[in-house]
């Protein structure tokens, strides 16, 4: 290995009671790209925010070429040599190209004091060519191409002197031949000895592309080696870590009921495409697939959040284009969605309000709330689902995130839905809650409900679902039932290997 | 703290201003007489702010705000003061006005709705537009012909101001308090995205919320003209920042989720009292200060919203700060 560009040790960070990344110890060398994989959750955006000066970290040492480096701003990073390309880019959108280039920097001006535009292109212009890009610097930055903003964002960081570069799911909106590209790109820079820090979801990338694989599993590094030495399964096993000895509630009988739910050729423009699937009652049919694979948009649509282009849905058995969620209540048909905060309460309102707003209509004369019966269905709920909380009256945002995700269950379940839409319904949620709400879910589809499960924690979703669909990039890449639904056939057909390796 | 805080600053209020004018009283049968006129007096002026701050409180409810109410309520009255006097005032010129001020309103509420344009901006293109509507319908003109409408004074007068208000508040604490619709309301202000995953039809209850406010501008635009006789094109100009101080002031967060009825009448009552008692010292001022003590009154007004707002943001951040699991 080349000598030591970079080196974490024993570096930590929580937030909360959460403890994201800890006791990490990391190298890079110039001239050596790293892959860094592992599940959603794992640390891997916290590792990254730390080496970016987004966080500091709360113990342990990062030093740069043998010196010991604090960051306190992403500024720091920039100017000590590292660059983060994010998933997002945070440009101008409406600025040029040579102005985005140069945000920052020091521009050339005319000797009254103004900008030398002819100048700033000049050199912008120079830049581009070092990294051999063919992109004009007039042209606004809203309209390249995805893979054109990347170039020129990677050409930035090179300006200055970037020794690291970290990239976060670079190929995430790229098409093929831009990956490519991309590829070609980041080998160049590799040979003038740039450090490379490579994250993403995508195995065959990291295969492709790394000389070595680190592993991030909990907040810990739990594996290291050459890329010579990888395999998928492997890397996947390292990934996923724990074996499925977690017990999964199952009481509910394997028969199947009615189909309550079909989607046929199900298209939404640019989210998702071309979905077809059947959800019955008294079944929990599991929805996997990357963050951003299109399953929330999916439930949305089906919820009536969004219009559908294409397809067509039946909800129990009769057509079903709903234009609000109101529509789906009616109809019986709930979701719960996958932030809570942002997606279900106020936090300033009370438990019972939180709880009470999904059946207001049911304890509803000539328009007013029947305080008293109000009172009496909520707290009947609170001991249903087993929420725990001072008193009714106390703030939603008080409680614990298990507590806030049983009480938003409960507001729903008490309108007594036929099909469920659950998104990550445990994430952020204690154990003990977690267990809990398994135990619902379970009841639910025994009870002849018909569950839409969807969750990015694996075993969770292996062991609770009947069935599971694998989407990947809006489309259905797999289905597995029986033994064939195994953490790898999952994670393969979720980063799109699966139709390449059968 | 607001429950008692606010009459607590209306009483003294009252008492250092009854002081400052020189009030003497001889019995206690003197004061009762006094106090009587002077709450009487108090309501029917006041009964144009209270009626349009009910609207405005909860439009803050919903996290929005309406600068328009000012224009709206001058353009209802101009457009029925440019009818003939009479008692065919009453089948013409009143459901008419009423008409005219539910389009307003509701228009309000869809621009917010469906372009979704913040609601400061939208209202204060109505309010500018509203105000010119007000000019081209009675040019540089004032009119009175509410006086001569057989019935219309009564309006103006304390019997029908507070039948008014007791109506509107009445129906606030009895009905709108355990509304669902309300419930609705605080929840699409506190959190819209949550609103609309919930089932609520978020832009029905928007034009709705500013329909009312429109039904209210109505209703004050009666009490106004009854009281004042005339309007003209200009009248009204600057209702809408002593209605939304008040409110703000009564413990309605402008950002939305939260408010209060009760608060908001405290609001608007010792706002009407500041005003009342700084006209009535501008005698006094005139002669010891270099300037007049009425023309303070903005310079409170904006102390007095900065105050609220920042009392509201205190209060919100204490209550956020969960006590433990």
């Amino acid at each position: 290995m080349s000598p030591s560009l970079l080196q974490l040790r024993s570096v930590g960070k929580s937030f909360g009671s959460t403890r994201a990344v800890r006791a990490l110890d990391l190298d890079l060398g110039a001239g050596e790209v790293v892959g860094l994989i592992g599940e959603n959750g794992a640390g891997k955006s916290t590792l990254i925010k730390i080496l970016s000066g987004v966080h500091t970290p709360d113990s342990g040492t990062i030093s740069l070429n043998g010196n010991a480096v604090q960051f306190s701003s992403p500024h720091e990073a920039m100017d000590a040599g590292i660059a983060t390309i994010h998933q997002e880019l945070a440009y101008c959108g409406h600025l040029t190209v040579a102005e985005n280039l140069l945000l920052g920097e020091h521009w050339p001006r005319h000797a009254w004091g103004g900008v030398d535009w002819a100048r700033l292109h000049e050199e912008a212009a120079r830049q581009l060519a070092r990294c051999q890009l063919n992109i004009s610097t007039q042209k606004a930055f809203s309209d390249l191409t995805a893979a054109q903003k990347q170039e020129v964002a990677i050409a930035r960081s090179l300006n200055r002197n970037a020794k690291l570069l970290i990239l976060d799911e670079p190929t995430a909106s790229l098409t093929e031949p831009e990956v490519v590209r991309l590829f070609a790109h980041l080998e160049r820079l590799r040979s003038e000895g740039v450090a490379i820090l490579y994250v993403s979801h995508r195995l065959d990338e990291i295969l492709k592309l790394t000389n070595r694989i680190v592993v991030l599993r909990d907040g810990e590094l739990v594996a290291s080696y050459r890329t010579a030495e990888a395999t998928v399964s492997r890397m996947v096993k390292d990934m996923v870590g724990r074996p499925l000895d977690q017990v999964y509630p199952r009481s509910r009988s394997p028969q199947k009921g009615e189909p309550m739910l079909e989607l046929d050729g199900v298209s939404l423009a640019g989210l998702f495409e071309n979905i077809s699937l059947k959800l019955h009652a008294g079944e929990i049919l599991g929805l996997a697939g990357l963050v951003g694979a299109g399953r929330s948009e999916l439930a949305r649509a089906i919820y009536g959040l969004y219009p559908c282009h294409a397809g067509a849905m039946r909800l129990k058995g009769r057509p079903w284009s709903p234009r609000g969620a109101d529509e789906a209540l009616a109809a019986g048909l709930v979701y719960l969605p996958e932030e809570r905060k942002r997606h279900s309460l106020v936090l300033e309102h009370s438990v019972r309000d939180a709880i009470s707003i999904g059946f207001t209509d049911r304890l509803t004369r000539w328009g007013m709330i029947r305080v008293n019966d109000e009172r009496r269905a909520v707290a009947e709920s609170m001991q249903r689902y087993d929420i725990r909380a001072g008193s009714a009256d106390q703030p939603i945002g008080t409680l614990s995130g298990g507590n806030q995700q049983k009480a938003i269950l409960a507001r729903w379940l008490e309108r007594k839905p036929d099909v469920i839409i659950l998104d990550e319904p445990t994430r952020g949620v204690d154990v003990g809650a977690k267990a809990e709400i398994h135990q619902l879910i379970d009841r639910l589809a025994g009870s002849g409900r018909a569950v839409l499960l969807i969750s990015s924690d694996l075993p969770e979703v292996l062991g609770m679902s009947d069935r599971i669909l694998v989407l990947h990039h809006g489309a259905v890449a797999a289905e597995f039932t029986g033994d064939a639904m195994t953490q790898e056939n999952v994670i393969l057909a979720a980063s799109g290997l699966h139709l390449a390796r059968p | 703290m607001r429950h008692w805080l606010l009459p607590l600053i209306l009483l003294a209020e009252i008492a250092f201003f009854t002081a400052l004018s020189g009030q003497s009283f001889s019995s206690t049968a003197d004061a009762v007489s006094y106090f009587r006129s002077y709450f009487a007096d108090l309501l029917c002026q006041s009964a144009p702010v209270l009626l349009i701050a009910f609207g405005m409180t909860i439009v803050l409810m919903t996290a929005g705000i309406d600068l328009s109410v000012g224009s709206m309520v001058a353009l209802v009255a101009c457009v029925m003061a440019s009818f003939p006097a009479g008692p065919e005032f009453w089948w013409t010129a009143v459901p008419l006005g009423l008409a005219l001020v539910l389009l307003l309103g509701a228009t309000n509420g869809a621009l917010i709705a469906w372009l979704d344009v913040p609601p400061i901006i939208t209202t204060l293109g109505t309010m500018i537009l509203y105000r010119g509507l007000c000019f081209v319908v009675m040019g540089d003109l004032e009119k009175s012909p509410f006086l001569s409408v057989p019935g219309y004074e009564w309006l103006g007068q304390v019997s029908g101001a507070a039948l008014l208000l007791i109506f509107t508040f009445g129906l606030a604490g009895f009905w709108l308090k355990r509304s669902r619709w309300l419930r609705e309301i605080l929840m699409l202000g506190g959190n819209p995205i949550a609103a609309r995953y919930a089932g609520i039809p978020v832009s029905r209850r928007l034009i709705q919320t500013y329909g009312i406010v429109g039904l209210l501008a109505f209703l004050a635009a009666l009490t106004f003209t009854a009281r004042n006789s005339s309007v003209s094109a200009s009248s009204l100009t600057g209702l809408e920042l002593q209605v939304i101080v008040a409110v703000v002031l009564g413990g309605t967060r402008v950002q939305g989720g939260a408010g209060s009825m009760l608060g908001t009448f405290y609001g608007v009552l010792i706002i009407a009292v500041m005003d009342e008692g700084l006209r009535g010292a501008a005698q006094w001022g005139s002669r010891n200060l270099p300037f007049k003590i009425s023309h303070l009154e903005y310079i409170l007004l904006g102390m007095l919203l900065i105050a609220g707002v920042w009392l509201n943001t205190r209060e919100r951040s204490t209550a956020k700060t969960p006590p433990s699991k």
